[in-house]
């Protein structure tokens, strides 16, 4: 399997994998933990398909890590890679916002 | 209980091996969130991403030398060594009984290339070789696909023109066949050879339609038999290779040994697409 650097490499599961990967900053969750916790942050209600194809692809690329299963729910959490991949994308995100809000304001 | 089934039948719809992994987690997902119209299509939508993301994966891994030659040795010993001097054999003796004596091999003797064609088709080289040699197998198995059909061509135009219909031109020839042959056997392959392919791609299918197949089979060729007396050829090209399968187990015990483990060490290394 290919070996992602960013979050942009995982092509139309780079959004719903940030999403997943925010959702997780704050402690381990499963996948309907993942779900109503992203539809509360961006208001995005990602659909089984979606979550499950960014997981799996999170999971390659060693962002996250599954926990031992409860039942049919197994927990996922952040690794140290992971981690590093967020802030990065946050801090590109923040200077976006940051040139793009300039630009607004000289308009 | 009704959105459990369909979840269940829309989850055969990604790579296996997907499915041993995230298929229980995606199930527990769906009965908490209940199964919509839009998610069963977002749960389709995921599936043919991971299809494709799995095919990209099998054509770009590595191979594992040790595996490769196994596997490989072992259709070897038991398959090409046997099909394809049987298959020259019957070519030459074709071309040289019909070209220069005058008298054109019987059908009859194309038996023994049905046979070990059976063989070849039905193992496992398709999935886990992966080097150049890997190339000339499925170049070979491609070959082998192609032949099958021309028979299967062959024989429906014989089956349409036997029941009375109205000799099939150039075109029915050729389009029947490819409408109802090439699914149907790409699935009924895919049946016979699903146990020897650990790594393979397409959706499972259950022993109960295994059996199912097989008795389309016979109950199609009996038909066919029934209509056509030219056809009991087929019939009993099927037959012989029933009354071979033993002999063929039996002499390539040592071989199918060896290919049994590969296919153990490839399913313990096999890799979550």
């Amino acid at each position: 399997m290919k070996k992602h650097d960013s979050l942009q490499d995982l092509g139309r599961f780079s959004e719903p994998a940030l999403l997943i990967l925010i959702s997780l900053a704050d402690g381990a969750k499963h996948g309907y933990a993942m779900t109503q916790d992203i539809e509360r942050i961006s208001g995005q209600k990602l659909g089984p398909g979606t979550l499950y194809g960014a997981i799996t692809r999170l999971e390659d690329a060693k962002w996250i890590e599954p926990l031992p299963a409860e039942d049919r729910r197994r927990p996922y959490k952040l690794t140290s890679a992971g981690t590093r991949v967020l802030k990065a994308r946050l801090e590109t995100m923040r200077a976006m916002t940051k040139a793009a809000q300039a630009r607004l304001a000289d308009a | 209980m009704r959105s459990d089934r369909v979840a269940r039948a829309l989850l055969r719809l990604y790579p296996r091996a997907w499915r041993e992994r995230y298929g229980e987690e995606i199930l527990g997902l769906i009965d908490e969130t209940g199964l919509s119209c839009r998610s069963a299509v977002n749960v389709v939508a995921g599936a043919v991403a991971q299809r494709a993301r799995a095919l990209v994966a099998w054509r770009t891994r590595e191979p594992d030398p040790a595996v490769t030659i196994q596997v490989f040795a072992s259709l070897t010993a038991r398959d090409v060594l046997i099909e394809w001097p049987t298959f020259c054999a019957l070519f030459a003796g074709t071309v040289v009984g019909f070209n220069w004596l005058g008298v054109p091999l019987p059908l009859w003797a194309w038996w023994p290339q049905a046979i070990t064609m059976y063989f070849v088709v039905r193992s496992d080289f398709v999935g886990p070789v992966t080097t150049p040699l890997r190339r000339v197998g499925i170049g070979y198995y491609f070959a082998l696909e192609a032949m099958a059909l021309a028979l299967a061509a062959f024989f429906s135009a014989r089956l349409l023109v036997a029941i009375g219909l109205p000799e099939p031109t150039t075109d029915t020839f050729v389009l029947v066949p490819l409408a109802v042959f090439v699914p149907l056997a790409t699935r009924v392959g895919y049946c016979f050879m699903r146990s020897n392919r650990p790594d393979s791609q397409w959706p499972g299918a259950s022993s109960s339609e295994v059996r199912l197949w097989k008795l389309v089979g016979i109950a199609v060729i009996a038909a066919a038999s029934l209509v056509d007396p030219e056809m009991k050829l087929v019939w009993m090209m099927t037959i012989s290779i029933f009354l071979f399968r033993p002999l063929m187990n039996h002499l390539s015990r040592p071989s199918l040994e060896r290919r049994r483990e590969a296919i153990a060490r490839l399913r313990k290394a096999r890799v979550t697409p």
